[in-house]
């Protein structure tokens, strides 16, 4: 170490708390120490005597130590803050924003497999797949919490449960003069009985409790069919015994298919006699009532009036777990009923004891009329149509053990009719629900699904497109946002360790501020915002009627990541050789990576080939093009990213080094892309637009231009980069650096800023697209399962038939 | 004559704001500068002017950035150069306004005395 350097080191050691400003004074002293020794050596001193003067002019050097701290005092203090603040709150502001994200990631994972439900009931996934329901239950729990405690009890009190029980009794009994609650209280107590078959054999007390609900009920609504049909349930299912040994009864059927099905029934015991007879009586009195009102409808409405407006998927959520718990709550005590019914009319009917047998059967195809005449869910009609129609079977089955055959054959033939005409109306109820929810709402998901939904030819999937890719950019950003963590997580964990195992505090190069701003407005917020500008204009083209959507997506994240990757390394590396100049540090001297870009070729090569030969093979053969495009689109991302990839290591190819004209390399590559996914878009919509014929070679050529131009341009860029000279000659420097921990430091804080930035594009606009989703879903939510809302001439005709 | 070095404490950060007013400089050579205008008379210690430029820096009236020496200079290959920011313009004329009323006031005083300024 040299004089100089002993002197400077004494005259800022009480700067080392902050090492890098340490080294930039230190640096600057330095300077001005060598310019000065360089004027007396011009001056004609010997070289002892002219450092020897530069020395003394600095002056006392405990006196210039103490005012070189107090001047600096205020910056150490400052950077120490905003390090420490940004530590404390950029990295945990962007994870909480990821969390967000991937929250609204889950919600719309939830509605996506609702959707795709094979059940013709959208909200059928609530209730049978666990992700969704947990999701719903979370989304149900935050958005009932502003609610008062009747609102509350409202919107619970027609879920099963022990609390919610409770909560219907105290509305019912709050509003005596409301019937659609005592109804609502009814069903859940009879159906909580009901579903405990042991508690309710050992101790008959919670059965006579619900009857007694039910007595009270049928006391305020003598009219209604409920009441004593909910009794008939309860004492049906505590008084008999159901074996699945099936006796064949000598016939066949048909119902809705071709196909002859063999009519069937279970061996039936009764266990109490007295509550059987019962179960009878009240089945009698119920066939006799004017009409059946299970008061659901109106509590379904009510409930749904209480819901704030939808404002996210969450909400769309919540509606659909309420509808999900209504109609179906009632419906399974009243089929039950008839089940019980036809069982013992069939047990009659073996025992040759015809009048008894026929008058049950003959109630229970009353109690199925009142249930359709009356039915004001879709569910409800269907389902009372279908226990009808078995009822039927049941009756055929009874003519047939009385050896009464051309009754029997009457009936079957009736059921065959009656068949037909409950298949046309399912088939056509499935095909209208299936196309407006899959073919609306699942634009991207089809596409990406490829064979497992089939595209209805009529479908028009421009409806909400918009903000359908929303959620896709949501996905995109949640993902690219957690790689970020990761990264600079691992990258303070490298930082970590090296320190550990030099025992000291090594330097690390901060590149300023400003340098920070400019790397993420430049290689984050401007690629991300100009991808903004196109995808929400009309030239992104989000609102067309696209098919391949899925894929072309791919391919416009593959490019925007790529711009990203090489604007960021271009800015942060040009930052950091900058600042290593300004300190004299050395930088980091990369290893050519000769081998690795012909590996990089290669796979390049090969994958050119696969792009071209499913081209070649969806065009050869009659293949859905979604699929090949789709693989063809995977392999070009693939080129991309491993591109960008290459840039951001290799100074060989990146146009981030020391090549004579980045910029242009850059540009050239970016444009390249861009007409390619701009053709790759074009013949999408042509064959969109039918026009897929006329521009059937167009594909064959896109990615093979693709290709080309990337390993030209990297080829190219190869090539300046060897012939390049240095712009900054390395220097050795008096202090030693550890250039790696140093480089990776002073990378977090830009790291950091780019997953702030890219959380708050996430955060804010796409809540947009979510608000927007949600309201084009929520109004079919709302009205799917309601009979006024449905095409009343599909499902008149099954009225028409049970009168 | 030399000047007290309290007096050249009391009067560098003017002196600095005015050098740099002209153009932007790096340390060496504001020293350099004010030896050669004042004749010597106002020597300045490199142990005074850095601290005085980093605190300067630190307040916001001047701005720094590292560039490469002009070609065939002798002596670092990069030199910190510093520039007068608007808020330190603004610093330099109250400066100067005072310096004058300052000044004015002692030679009124000085005056009054009988004696020769």
């Amino acid at each position: 170490m040299s004089d100089f350097d002993d002197m400077v080191a004494r005259l800022t050691r009480r700067l080392r708390r902050d090492p890098e400003l340490q080294r930039e004074i230190s640096r600057e002293l330095l300077t001005h120490l060598e310019d000065a020794a360089a004027e007396g050596l011009h001056a004609g001193m010997s070289e002892d005597q002219a450092r020897q003067n530069a020395i003394e002019s600095m002056g006392d050097e405990h006196d210039v130590a103490e005012r070189l701290y107090q001047a600096n005092r205020r910056r150490i203090r400052l950077r120490q803050t905003v390090k420490w603040a940004s530590g404390l709150v950029v990295m945990p502001a962007a994870g909480v924003l990821s969390i967000s994200l991937l929250w609204s990631l889950a919600v719309y994972l939830a509605m996506t497999i609702m959707l795709l439900g094979t059940s013709q009931y959208p909200n059928s996934a609530v209730s049978s797949n666990a992700m969704v329901r947990s999701i719903a239950d979370r989304a149900f729990a935050q958005r009932t919490t502003p609610l008062s405690a009747d609102q509350l009890a409202l919107l619970t009190c027609t879920l099963p449960g022990r609390t919610e029980i409770a909560a219907a009794r105290r509305l019912a009994e709050a509003h005596p003069g409301d019937h659609a609650l005592w109804a609502n209280y009814a069903i859940l107590a009879v159906t909580s009985a009901g579903n405990v078959p042991a508690m309710v054999r050992i101790d008959r007390v919670p059965i006579q409790d619900a009857i007694a609900i039910c007595r009270q009920g049928e006391a305020r609504e003598a009219d209604n069919a409920l009441y004593p049909l909910l009794i008939a349930y309860l004492c049906f299912e505590a008084s008999t015994r159901q074996s699945a040994t099936d006796i064949p009864a000598g016939f066949n059927y048909r119902f809705m298919s071709d196909a002859p099905e063999p009519a069937t029934f279970c061996r039936y015991t009764v266990t109490d006699p007295a509550m059987h007879q019962q179960a009878l009586r009240e089945l009698h009195i119920a066939a006799g009532k004017p009409r059946l009102d299970t008061g659901q409808r109106k509590l379904a409405l009510r409930q749904l009036e209480k819901l704030p407006p939808p404002a996210g998927l969450d909400d769309v959520l919540v509606r659909v777990r309420l509808e999900a718990s209504i109609p179906l709550l009632c419906i399974a005590p009243l089929r039950s009923v008839l089940q019980h019914a036809d069982a013992t009319a069939i047990d009659h009917a073996r025992r040759d004891e015809q009048t008894l047998a026929l008058e049950i059967n003959a109630d229970s195809l009353a109690v199925c009329r009142l249930a359709a005449r009356q039915a004001q869910f879709v569910v409800e009609l269907l389902d009372a149509f279908s226990n009808f129609d078995q009822s039927l079977i049941d009756k055929a089955i009874i003519y047939h053990m009385l050896g009464r055959h051309e009754l029997r054959d009457a009936t079957l033939a009736r059921l065959a009719t009656d068949g037909d005409v409950y298949r046309s109306v399912r088939e056509k109820q499935n095909a209208t629900d299936r196309l407006r929810w899959r073919s609306q709402h699942a634009g991207l998901l089809e596409s990406s699904l490829g064979g497992v939904l089939t595209r209805p030819a009529e479908a028009r999937l421009a409806t909400e497109r918009k903000a359908e890719y929303g959620m896709a950019d949501e996905l995109f950003v949640g993902l690219s946002m957690l790689m970020l963590i990761v990264t600079a997580a691992l990258v303070g964990f490298v930082a970590l360790l090296r320190r550990l195992r030099a025992g000291r505090l090594p330097s690390a190069a901060f590149i300023g501020w400003r340098a920070i701003v400019r790397t993420a407005l430049i290689s984050v917020v401007l690629p991300l915002g100009l991808y903004a500008l196109y995808a929400y204009s009309p030239l992104g083209g989000r609102s067309f009627n696209v098919w391949v959507s899925y894929d072309r997506l791919l391919v416009e994240y593959a490019v925007l990541l790529c711009a990203i990757v090489v604007l960021f390394r271009w800015q942060a590396g040009a930052a950091l050789r900058r600042r290593a100049a300004e300190l004299d540090a050395p930088e980091i001297a990369w290893r050519p990576l000769g081998p690795q870009l012909i590996i990089f070729g290669i796979v390049l090569a090969i994958a050119a080939v696969v792009c071209i030969w499913f081209w070649h093979y969806d065009i050869r053969t009659t293949l859905p093009i979604g699929q090949t495009h789709t693989l063809a689109s995977l392999a070009m991302a693939a080129l991309l990213v491993t591109y960008a990839t290459v840039c951001a290591i290799a100074p060989g190819v990146s146009p981030s080094t020391r090549s004579p004209s980045p910029l242009r390399v850059f540009v050239d590559v970016a444009v390249l892309v861009s007409l390619a996914t701009g053709i790759w878009f074009m013949i999408a919509v042509a064959q969109e637009r039918d026009m897929w014929r006329m521009l059937r070679w167009l594909p064959k050529v896109t990615p093979a231009i693709a290709v080309v131009a990337v390993l030209t341009a990297a080829w190219v860029a190869r090539r300046r980069s060897r012939n390049a000279a240095p712009k900054i000659a390395p220097k050795p420097v008096p202090v030693a650096c550890d250039p790696v921990f140093g480089r990776l430091a002073s990378l977090t804080p830009a790291l950091a800023a780019l997953a702030l930035a890219l959380a708050l594009f996430g955060a804010l606009p796409l809540r947009w697209a979510e608000a927007r989703a949600a309201r084009a879903m929520a109004l079919p939510a709302d009205q799917t399962l309601l009979m006024s809302e449905m095409d009343q001439s599909t499902l008149l005709p099954l009225r028409d038939r049970m009168q | 004559m030399e000047f007290s070095q309290d007096l050249i404490k009391g009067t560098i950060i003017p002196a600095v704001l005015a050098l740099l007013r002209e153009r932007s400089m790096y340390g060496y050579e504001m020293v350099k500068l004010v030896n050669a205008r004042t004749n010597g008379c106002l020597e300045w210690r490199e142990g005074t002017l850095y601290p005085t430029l980093h605190r300067l820096e630190s307040d916001g009236m001047i701005s720094s950035d590292w560039r490469p020496a002009p070609e065939g200079a002798p002596g670092a290959r990069l030199r910190k150069y510093y520039a007068i920011t608007r808020r330190g313009r603004d610093e330099l004329q109250r400066r100067a306004r005072e310096w004058q009323q300052f000044t004015g006031a002692i030679n009124r005083l000085l005056s009054a005395e009988g004696g020769n300024p």
